[in-house]
């Protein structure tokens, strides 16, 4: 009968020696440890199994059992509650895993392998036990499937490969397991890679800070849509040696690797236009022709370019050049005005060889403010709708007497509220003469 | 985003609906290859009924109007702030005919 050919299987003592038996021990438990299962909350597919082993081999406890370092942990009970684990002493599921067929103790009293196992002790009083092992493809049990009866009973061959196919399925339910948690760390762990390049990239794609302009508050904001991609909206500031200053924020059209050569070669050529080239309309001349004539850009972008005159007085002179970017926005609190600066006729950057490009001319005064915005910003959906320009210049007229700073933090905010969030980056820079002549000494 | 082509082997309509965004903007690119591709006299493309034109779609109309080239007048129905506006703003009004309506792009007066 299987049960004793079941018990003739075990070997009477280890042939191989301690230190082998040790090894193969810690190979079986780095084996149970690698499918993540002990300490799991319950899941009802081991529930099931634990019943229908019950139910088809008519005993009044089952378990699903996976054998830990100094523990016997269940991972599904039926017919006990409370228990979770037991210690690990031979005799039970400790032999069972000894051997690749399914073990059986016909009465755990009478016979000497579990006469003094706890379990048979104990109050739970088992006197049946038989299990079949949960094995995996390299040949590693890790626990069993097993059913408990608390009077001594026989077991049919039938009922041994019953069992035996429930530990089977228990197996292929930790490979699946496995097998998901595996891509799942891989997809995690390739998601964490891509976000530290982009995060990387993106640094050195935007200036780390905006410098220190004497007699201007500067400040700036930049929201990525996905942490994942490069994204396409780039600004800089910065000084042109004889007491100017330039500026420039802008769009590419696209994402991603494409559009980070656009941004980085958008950035060197208006900083090397700049220098030779007051006029920052011919800086954009360059930089179209720069983008046409690298095979490798197949992308354009829009942009605003200016330069930042001081006066003597106070305040600058801006020439602002267009390249088929969204307007500036110039905020005049003296009189609650929010006016569009946008250079007309002035094209799209890098798609046109004969594209031409124009400027607008503005004298920043004292408490004056020039925002410039990309427009991931207007055409964000907060509710389904349009943010739009006019929702833009009605909020920028109610904070038109705010700071650099407290202005961009109030756009920040009335972004990060939008709902859905927005699906393209938003890139936003302010430029203010500080009210106050104070204020304006002090910087 | 809907597209509707028609007219004749002289002029062709191309009459575009709903969103031109960055997922749609390569649809419309096909539908206008394949249209410049029967090579008509000129080819009007219709976008008053166009909601929202992202930059995205304002490229796909440059890179087309290069791909019409010579051989075929490329003319563009723009109104209003979802269409006309953005054209504007990137200086495109420069670079291709726009129409207030489909008629006077068809009879191609300025």
């Amino acid at each position: 009968m299987a049960a004793e050919q079941a018990l003739s299987e075990i070997p009477a003592a280890p042939h191989t020696g301690n230190g082998a038996a040790t090894a193969s021990e810690a190979a079986r438990l780095a084996a149970v440890a690698r499918y993540d299962i002990v300490d799991t909350p319950r899941d009802e597919a081991f529930d099931r199994i634990a019943a229908l082993a019950a139910r088809w081999l008519d005993a009044p406890i089952a378990t699903v059992s996976i054998v830990d370092s100094d523990r016997i942990w269940f991972k599904a009970t039926y017919g006990v509650s409370g228990i979770t684990e037991v210690a690990r002493e031979p005799g039970l599921c400790d032999s069972a895993i000894k051997q690749n067929a399914p073990y059986v103790v016909h009465d755990a009293l009478a016979d000497p392998r579990t006469a003094e196992n706890a379990l048979v002790r104990g109050e739970l009083g088992v006197r049946f036990y038989a299990a079949a092992p949960i094995r995996n493809s390299e040949g590693y049990r890790l626990g069993t499937v097993n059913v408990l009866d608390t009077h001594p009973r026989e077991i049919g061959d039938t009922e041994l490969t019953t069992l035996q196919d429930l530990a089977d399925v228990v197996m292929d339910e930790l490979e699946l397991r496995l097998s998901a948690l595996t891509t799942l760390r891989h997809e995690r762990q390739l998601r964490e890679r891509i976000e530290g390049f982009a995060s990387t990239l993106q640094r050195t794609l935007l200036p780390p800070s905006l410098p220190q302009v004497p007699g201007l508050e500067l400040a700036c904001h930049y929201h990525a849509a996905s942490p994942s991609d490069v994204t396409g909206d780039f600004y800089d500031v910065f000084s042109l040696g004889d007491g100017r200053w330039a500026f420039f924020l802008g769009d590419v059209s696209g994402h991603g690797a494409p559009a980070a050569t656009v941004t980085s070669l958008t950035r060197y050529t208006l900083r090397a236009a700049a220098l030779h080239s007051p006029d920052p309309a011919a800086a954009l001349a360059e930089l179209n022709a720069a983008l046409l004539r690298d095979p490798h850009v197949p992308q354009c972008c829009t942009v605003l370019f200016g330069i930042l005159h001081p006066l003597p007085t106070g305040g600058f002179d801006i020439v602002l050049a267009g390249g088929g970017h969204q307007p500036a926005l110039w905020l005049r609190p003296e009189h609650g005005t929010v006016e569009e600066i946008h250079p007309d006729g002035g094209m799209l950057v890098g798609a046109l060889p004969d594209a031409s490009f124009a400027t607008s001319h503005l004298r920043l005064e004292a408490g004056q403010t020039l925002l410039l915005y990309t427009d991931g910003l207007t055409e964000a959906r907060p509710g389904g709708e349009f943010f739009g320009e006019q929702r833009l210049e009605t909020f920028l007229a109610d904070n038109i007497d705010a700071g650099a700073e407290t202005l961009i933090g109030e756009l920040t905010t009335l972004i990060g509220g939008f709902d859905p969030a927005p699906e393209d980056d938003i890139a936003l820079l302010a430029l203010r003469v500080p009210a106050a002549p104070s204020d304006a000494s002090r910087t | 985003m809907g597209v509707i082509t028609e007219g004749d082997e002289r002029t062709l309509v191309v009459k575009v609906s709903g969103e031109i965004d960055l997922v749609t903007s390569p649809q419309l690119e096909q539908e206008l290859t394949r249209a410049l591709d029967t090579r008509p006299e000129a080819l009007v493309l219709d976008i008053t009924g166009v909601t929202f034109l992202s930059s995205a779609g304002l490229a796909v109309l440059v890179g087309m109007h290069q791909y019409a080239g010579e051989h075929t007048r490329f003319r563009v129905v723009a109104d209003g702030a979802a269409t006309l506006r953005p054209i504007q703003l990137m200086g495109l009004d420069g670079e291709f005919p726009v129409y207030p309506s489909t008629a006077e792009a068809v009879a191609g007066r300025a």
